[in-house]
């Protein structure tokens, strides 16, 4: 027995088995847990051993690595993300976005042009939603055909991304007049979002780290990706990088977390101080 | 005299330049030194020493500094406050003054509501500090927040303890502020109240689960199997029959850990149910776990269904009922057109000893799926018997990883005679995880047939075989050359391995 709080932890992950996991994990999808994160992977990976009728985190490690299971890195991946957002998160950068990146993009486009919006690893959706509703207030943006897409690695929460029905813990930073104009009350504590923001959304199954599928995402305006590359190790985020600066279009803005930064990972991008924010920007032509 | 003392006396000799008594004090709380607490109060008036102070009083122990630690929390900058705050948790932490810290706390509102406020602090260590000093109020209705703070964060298992020290209180407000909070701490309630409801708190579940995403419905449906009733059976039953396949699955270990407690009612629930028609890998599952004689031929018939995960649980539960199981059904799982199938019928069968158990294994020890050849190894390794030992020897060398760790653990069981030699290419074997294998099999062989596999692999490139070799060396207290065990933790690079070499080299 673990020497955990409760009776509800069965069977005890090693530090090797937590060792041998984590990695696998971050070959898969870059996620990567520090030693004091066993607890929270053992937690969540200890029903999946009746599963399998494993009584050791060990079998669990050699099914991952012997067997054909993609679909069990489905199941870790839904258990282990951090899935934690809500709308008009960080206000203060969606105004630079809204009052001086957009105007910008606006510039540079022929009325009529396309703008493409990417948040990368959107969980449960808030964020993509939030642009959409910042865009529809916007009267300047009308003449313009935004493409907002959204992926997550995480089926579960690109499902409920798409259901469009959130909870009172998603509007914790939302002007309740957001709520009141674009949202319609559905019970038990929920609301459903409208049609047409909802509509707005693209959404994917995507992971990150898989080269071959970012291949259908290109020449992006605006990259936005917080609170995301802190899950990741020092590598995966150098690859994740990387890559945003192949998929932005010369020019594009890459919004990171407040606690985020490109220190010591890339000096591809501008750093661009801005009224409301500092953010990166991929070289201009 | 030590350093510390030496500080303390530099500190009472030349403390009255503030800035040299703020290297000094700093020094003392970087070193965790214990000044008397009398020596310090000399600093209490001087503003800009405060931060150094609340560090060092923290770590005196001594009852006298709580007052002074609680006035600090309550007053002064965020970072002060942030210090103090910290200080005075390890003051909790080592003595036994959690009332009157607790009652302290209740009658300062400034000091309260600033700890509160530092729930949401950006620093994980000022967050646990703030987790453990409000738990001494003794509010169950602070649980939620306690809870919500520091998910997300490594300093969960904290705030798990905590909040499940305050007792079954808390259960209801933690139910009562679920939806308030994100996907992260709803988990994280719900496990604590794995921990602390009981039966009454079942319908509450229930509805969570019927009405939550999956995270949420799955960590709602293991409390309702922790702690409900056979009541909550039917409740589960019907969530189960309106679930997606994986909900299901954890529907159905919640009612088979009910099951256990409750085997009568439940069983019979499941038998209404297939006898109605309604026949579900779950509640065969169920059956399983339970166990009831009486229910083996209802496993059986359910054997032929033709649903492959209705036939994978029927197996799984045949194994369950052990060698009272029928034979011949089980023998005829080896046919299936499904690995896994095929897979489990091979477990199940490792319960019989029977000639014809041990041919059938053997025969699926030829399957064209190397899980099931697995399988099938393994519970050779529990039927034994002279025919087996071949079989075993030849699929140590199986370049199927899975094929030759399941004859190494087969010959771990049977312990043959000839095992020393038979190991040989298991420690020759590209893949780190049969060596390691390998390694916790010469647990069988004297210490003059162990050394020579183990000493080399203590060099081995990967770090998962010289940490096994290190630990297989220490369990058996053998005596390994200092040169050899010196060398090997300069060079080693790994914690893990380093704390393995540390053991060995206090056991040799």
């Amino acid at each position: 027995m673990s020497a955990g709080f409760g009776t509800g932890r069965v069977v005890e992950m090693t530090d090797e088995e937590f060792r041998l996991i984590r990695d696998l994990i971050t070959e898969y999808c870059g996620i990567f847990f520090e030693d004091d994160f066993k607890y929270l992977v053992e937690r969540r990976l200890q029903p999946r051993l009746p599963v399998y009728g494993f009584r050791s985190f060990r079998e669990y490690y050699r099914l991952l690595r012997y067997s054909d299971v993609s679909g069990e890195y489905d199941e870790i991946v839904e258990r282990i993300t951090t899935n934690e957002t809500y709308f008009f998160r960080e206000s203060y950068q969606l105004k630079a976005f809204t009052d001086e990146i957009l105007p910008e993009l606006m510039r540079e486009t022929d009325i009529g042009g396309r703008i493409r919006i990417w948040s990368a690893g959107c969980s449960t959706g808030e964020e993509p939603y939030t642009v959409s509703m910042l865009l529809n207030e916007t009267p300047a943006s009308k003449g313009f055909q935004f493409n907002i897409f959204g992926n997550d690695i995480s089926r579960k929460v690109l499902r409920q991304a798409r259901s469009g029905v959130f909870r009172e813990s998603s509007f914790r930073q939302t002007d309740p007049r957001y709520i009141e104009r674009y949202f319609r009350p559905e019970g038990r504590g929920t609301w459903a979002l409208n049609d047409e923001i909802r509509n707005q959304v693209t959404f994917g199954h995507l992971n990150l780290m898989d080269e071959a599928a970012m291949g259908l995402v290109n020449n992006v305006d605006v990259i936005f990706c917080r609170n995301v590359i802190i899950y990741f190790s020092p590598e995966s985020r150098s690859r994740l990088i990387s890559m945003f600066h192949r998929k932005l279009r010369p020019g594009g803005y890459l919004l990171l977390g407040h606690s985020e930064s490109l220190v010591n990972l890339s000096t591809d991008f501008d750093l661009v101080p801005l009224k409301n924010d500092i953010v990166y920007r991929k070289p201009g032509w | 005299i030590t350093t510390a003392e030496h500080l303390t006396r530099t500190l009472d000799e030349r403390g009255s330049d503030a800035q040299t008594a703020a290297y000094l004090l700093d020094a003392l709380a970087n070193m965790k030194a214990r000044v008397p607490l009398e020596r310090l109060m000399r600093f209490w008036d001087v503003p800009m020493l405060r931060r150094s102070l609340y560090s060092v009083l923290g770590l005196t122990l001594d009852p006298g500094a709580i007052p002074l630690l609680i006035d600090g929390a309550a007053h002064g900058s965020k970072r002060n406050r942030a210090v103090a705050i910290i200080a005075l948790a390890r003051l909790l932490e080592h003595t036994s003054r959690r009332e009157e810290i607790g009652e302290r706390l209740r009658v300062n509102g400034t000091a309260r509501e600033s700890i509160i406020n530092a729930l949401e602090d950006e620093s994980d260590d000022v967050v646990a500090a703030a987790v453990v000093l409000a738990a001494t109020l003794n509010t169950p209705s602070v649980a939620p927040k306690l809870l919500d703070a520091v998910a997300c964060r490594t300093i969960v298992e904290t705030g798990m303890e905590t909040v499940t020290g305050l007792g079954g209180e808390v259960v209801t407000h933690l139910i009562g502020e679920i939806y308030r909070v994100g996907i992260e701490s709803r988990v994280l309630f719900l496990e604590a109240i794995e921990f602390l409801g009981d039966v009454q708190h079942v319908p509450d579940l229930l509805e969570i689960a019927s009405h939550s995403e999956t995270r949420t419905a799955e960590a709602a449906v293991r409390a309702i199997g922790r702690i409900g009733g056979a009541i909550a059976v039917s409740g589960l039953m019907e969530l189960a029959r309106k679930s997606s396949a994986e909900l299901e699955m954890q529907v159905a270990h919640a009612i088979a850990e009910i099951g256990r407690r409750h085997p009568e009612p439940t069983a019979a629930a499941m038998v209404e149910a297939i006898d109605g028609g309604d026949v579900r890998a779950a509640w065969l599952t169920v059956l399983g776990a339970v166990g009831r004689p009486s229910d083996a031929e209802l496993v059986r018939r359910s054997l032929n269904h033709r649903d492959s995960p209705v036939r994978i649980a029927g197996y799984d539960a045949a194994n369950l009922f052990g060698e009272s199981f029928p034979v011949d059904s089980l023998i005829f799982g080896l046919t299936d057109e499904s690995s896994t199938v095929r897979g489990r019928a091979a477990r199940a069968l490792g319960n019989h000893r029977s000639q014809a158990a041990v041919d059938a294994l053997l025969a699926a020890a030829k399957d064209r799926d190397s899980q099931v050849v697995a399988e099938a190894l393994r519970s050779l390794g529990a039927v034994g018997g002279p025919k087996v030992l071949a079989t075993l020897r030849a699929a140590v060398a199986s370049k199927e990883s899975v094929v030759a760790l399941a004859a190494l653990q087969a010959l771990f069981r049977l312990n043959p005679p000839e095992l020393r030699e038979w190991l040989k290419p298991a420690f020759e074997h590209f893949d780190p995880e049969v060596v390691r294998e390998a390694v916790s099999v010469t647990v069988r062989l004297s210490e003059a047939d162990a050394l020579p596999f183990l000493l080399p692999a203590l060099e081995h490139r990967f770090w998962t075989v010289r940490r096994a070799s290190a630990d297989a060396l220490a369990a058996r207290e053998a005596r390994v050359p200092v040169a050899l065990l010196e060398a090997r933790l300069q060079d080693e690079s790994e914690a893990l391995v380093v704390a393995s070499l540390r053991r060995l080299e206090a056991s040799s």
